[in-house]
């Protein structure tokens, strides 16, 4: 059964019940949530999901107002797993955008039979790109860009890569994007599905993007790392790709991931194979259907 | 420094070095302290003979001279600070 075939009202239901397990690639989540505007961002974006009836759930998060005065004076959220809060409230109205940071925060703080990249993540034709960037260097607007011209999605915030095979695994859960790149992947993609806008977060407006129904229907497949870019959005760049060293490569991404460390010489041996398996590079560019045609040579 | 033929080098017990090369540029993880560096070539010389095995100083700078096609003397120099700086990140100590 999908998260789609339920009514608005029996989401809403089985939410406010703590009777929603939804699976996300390996994961699955229980999801305990009062609050309308969880339900409504789901359904608009998490349609294509399937909900979990087995037994084992890998988290138990809840998205609610927290307790106390303050709640009837100015509406909060909170988040909890497993019923502790790792944040402090948030307005009401970034429910849903609480909830996608909840879910990151859950897989990269306990996924550690996984090496976790900080790093967007997706495949076309058998091989996959790893798009490390920094914050505001344009990742996931390509990633949406991609995403929404075939690209299978894997992951927008966690790159996955199993210790067993060095192989990338999917989430394929919707793509953030963050203010101006809202219009700019609306004007580019006028049927894509955008959820609601958060207002004034920490990282401004915040929406996310509906994963493709392909992506979701593929999560399971892993895929084969082939490219390490580095995005970089500069006004009036043509789109290029130039080489990039794979030691500078290798530290940044081992620096910027959530669990090398934690991993010790595991996480050496998987971030190292990784670079093995890939060429890489950095990449300018200005407008998305030029940074496209590039992506689309590289594929080929 | 005047390379001592007496004065061997080691990797530290604990550090349980892993290195990889990429287009000549050189990466080692620390096992034991959980620290990556990045090295110049001429100390990834040193570390990867010194992975082999404990050598002295001499054969070290011999090695080094070798490599970089240079005088002894000007190689012995450059072992020192690479030595120096190897000692410092613990990636590599004297033999007592």
């Amino acid at each position: 059964m999908k998260l789609g075939d339920l009514s608005l009202a029996q989401l809403r239901h089985r939410l406010a019940d703590n009777d929603l397990a939804l699976r996300t690639g390996p994961f699955v989540t229980r999801i305990h949530s009062p609050i309308p505007q969880v339900a409504d961002g789901l359904l608009r974006l998490y349609a294509d999901f399937p909900l979990d009836a087995g037994e084992f759930r890998d988290f138990h998060v809840r998205v609610g107002p927290p307790a106390g005065l303050r709640r009837w004076l100015r509406p909060q959220i909170n988040f909890w797993h497993d019923g502790h809060s790792p944040f402090k409230p948030l307005p009401a109205n970034h429910a849903f955008a609480l909830l996608e940071w909840g879910l990151n925060w859950c897989v990269a703080g306990h996924a550690h039979h996984y090496l976790m990249l900080h790093a967007a993540v997706l495949e076309k034709n058998g091989r996959a790109v790893v798009f490390p960037g920094d914050p505001g260097a344009g990742k996931s607007t390509l990633t949406a860009a991609l995403m929404l011209s075939g690209w299978r999605l894997l992951s927008d915030e966690i790159t996955l890569v199993d210790r067993d095979d060095g192989l990338l695994v999917g989430l394929a859960r919707p793509v953030s994007l963050k203010n101006a790149s809202i219009d700019v992947i609306r004007r580019a993609f006028p049927d894509a599905v955008i959820g609601a806008p958060a207002y004034d977060t920490h990282k401004g407006t915040v929406a996310h993007v509906r994963p493709s129904a392909d992506s979701v229907a593929r999560v399971g497949e892993k895929a084969r790392p082939a490219w390490v870019v580095f995005p970089r959005w500069r006004e009036g760049s043509p789109a290029r790709l130039s080489p990039h060293s794979r030691a500078d490569a290798f530290l940044h991404t081992a620096s910027h991931a959530f669990n090398y460390s934690l991993l010790g010489g595991l996480g050496f041996e998987l971030n190292a194979a990784l670079m093995d398996a890939c060429t890489c590079h950095d990449f300018e560019y200005s407008r998305l259907d030029d940074a496209l045609r590039v992506f689309a040579e590289l594929a080929a | 420094m005047t390379p001592d033929p007496a004065h061997f080098w080691r990797i530290p017990p604990e550090a349980d070095l892993r290195h990889r090369e990429w287009d000549g540029e050189h990466v080692f993880y620390h096992g034991g302290a959980g620290d990556t560096h990045r090295f110049s070539e001429a100390a990834a010389l040193v570390l990867q003979r010194l992975m082999a095995a404990p050598a002295d100083e001499s054969g070290l700078a011999t090695l080094l001279a070798e490599a970089a096609t240079v005088e002894p003397a000007e190689a012995a120099a450059a072992l020192a600070d690479i030595l120096e700086e190897l000692a410092r990140l613990e990636f590599a100590e004297p033999v007592a």
